[in-house]
């Protein structure tokens, strides 16, 4: 293992930990984390259920809480957001992929694919379509596959609905390919970004 | 004063031109053995995904009256025919031809797939519908304008307030009430707060939900929340659930409602518009990098869960000015 990805894998075990929290929560259990200057400076489940806006994925929940640390510590949003890497357990959806290019995010790193959703190539590849720049602002880097498998297994307790609390010999946790299983959700199930 | 017809904005697939695809066709010389030929050719060298084409033409002329569809010519091959393990009598000679790949799905594609063999054709009424130019009655017509006007209105408050001039308005169409009304807020310090999305969250708020936190200078106003469960007597029922009893269902997100934007959507916006399981969008101006038409159809987008239906051109002489020195 390298030194970057030992540190990628240290900043997605913690995004694991919030998408943890978010399932007891009874939310699409995605976790995020934005990592600046070697700090995590916002972090961000879904929370699409509680505040009944299907957009509150867990990257714009995590970007809200970097504009808040900027005012608190009085610093300019767009040098914060322009030298930070945000950490997510499943690939941004198109949405959040618009929205991580309009706050000028230059790196992603994510667990895994998604096969619903996704804007960094799964559905269409918004992270690196250079021809909306003008409009949406410059393109982010992506790295993927980075503790996918942790990330899939969260997911697919949520959409059996199992009981996250249950002793793990309890759970009928059967294995699937990392990324796959996105596919097999019902269709009309809860978004997840 | 007429009113523009909204112009519906649908997937590539029924616009493209006709796909075409090498096929190897023989003639029958005895139009008597027909029958017999399509029986044994339908057992030997079923057509596979080439249903759509009819397996027989009849060709005026002199020395051929038939011709029928043996099978694909694979492409990168040469064209010499060969047996493909067809054994049947009474085939004359065999040749290529170019007939259409794909079943047509519009009446142009229809038109200009059987001029080089004849199709099957099943018209899909809802589009024949939207292609129509009559897809909407006068009245409304007329309705969609007047609520475009409203967006409007909404779009130049936002100009005034030096925001961008976008405005948005979410109604719900059973009822015909407006349930939310948003302005472009993006410049006011948050990037993410495009009218759609301020509209979007306004409806959360509506319905007791809600991420921000709106002053009266910043937003128009809220329109009411009916529809909590305080007032359960003003829930309301849902466009296209089951019609024969008056189901009252929980408002879901914006299930149903339709969204008027003065500016065609950022892919942003019409992917939150996916997950908020918006029914119809209506919008005034294109704009080039826009996500539902112009750069990509985020509505009809193949592999997501939800799609909606979306109009353009509503209003647009007068939305056109207010991007025009953009």
């Amino acid at each position: 293992m390298n030194e970057a990805e030992s540190i990628f894998i240290k900043w997605m075990n913690q995004a694991l930990a919030i998408a943890e929290e978010a399932l007891k929560a009874q939310e699409v259990p995605v976790g995020c984390v934005i990592v600046y200057q070697e700090n995590i400076i916002g972090t961000g489940g879904n929370k699409v259920n509680k505040t009944k806006n299907a957009t509150r994925h867990a990257e714009v929940i995590a970007i809200e809480e970097v504009r808040e640390f900027c005012l608190a510590e009085g610093l300019d949003e767009k040098d914060v957001f322009g030298s930070s890497t945000l950490f997510v357990t499943v690939e941004p959806c198109l949405m959040c992929a618009g929205a991580l290019r309009q706050i000028g995010l230059p790196l992603v790193v994510y667990g895994c694919a998604n096969d619903r959703f996704g804007g960094c190539g799964s559905i269409l590849n918004v992270a690196r379509d250079k021809a909306i720049s003008s409009s949406i602002g410059p393109c982010f880097d992506v790295v993927s596959g980075v503790l996918a498998e942790q990330a899939v297994t969260l997911l697919k307790t949520f959409y059996k609905g199992e009981n996250p609390n249950a002793p793990d010999s309890k759970r009928k946790v059967k294995d699937t390919e990392p990324g796959r299983v996105l596919a097999l959700l019902a269709p009309g199930s809860p978004s997840y970004c | 004063m007429t009113c523009n017809h909204p112009q519906p904005v649908i997937a590539d697939i029924y616009l493209q031109p006709v796909e075409l695809t090498d096929v190897f066709v023989a003639n029958i010389e005895d139009k008597k053995q027909a029958a017999r030929i399509i029986k044994e050719l339908s057992v030997q060298a079923p057509l596979g995904d080439l249903q759509h084409l009819k397996r027989v033409r009849s060709q005026t002329g002199k020395d051929v009256s038939l011709q029928v569809v043996l099978y694909k010519a694979k492409s990168g091959s040469c064209h010499c025919p060969s047996d493909n393990g067809i054994s049947v009598d009474g085939l004359g000679s065999r040749y290529v031809v170019k007939v259409p790949a794909k079943p047509p799905l519009t009446r142009h594609q229809y038109n200009q797939a059987v001029q080089y063999w004849p199709v099957s054709f099943h018209e899909n009424k809802e589009l024949v519908s939207l292609l129509s130019g009559k897809h909407f009655s006068e009245a409304e017509v007329q309705e969609i304008e007047n609520y475009m006007r409203q967006a409007f209105r909404l779009a130049e408050i936002s100009r005034d307030k030096k925001q961008l001039p976008v405005g948005a308005l979410v109604v719900n169409p059973v009822t015909k009430t407006v349930v939310a009304e948003a302005y472009d807020l993006r410049q006011a310090g948050y990037p993410l707060q495009h009218a759609v999305m301020v509209a979007i969250d306004l409806v959360a708020h509506s319905q007791g939900g809600g991420m921000w936190k709106f002053d009266g200078a910043q937003v128009l106003l809220l329109r009411t929340p009916l529809f909590s469960d305080s007032h359960p007597n003003l829930k309301h029922s849902l466009p296209g659930g089951s019609g024969d009893t008056k189901t009252k269902v929980e408002p879901y997100l914006c299930t149903g409602y339709d969204l008027y934007v003065t500016q065609e959507p950022c892919v942003m916006c019409s992917m939150a518009l996916v997950h908020s399981r918006i029914g119809r969008v209506f919008y005034g101006s294109s704009q080039r990098d826009g996500a539902l038409g112009s750069h990509y159809k985020i509505h009809c987008q193949p592999g997501l869960n939800h799609h909606y239906s979306v109009f353009k051109g509503c209003l647009q002489t007068q939305t056109d000015q207010l991007y025009q020195e953009r």
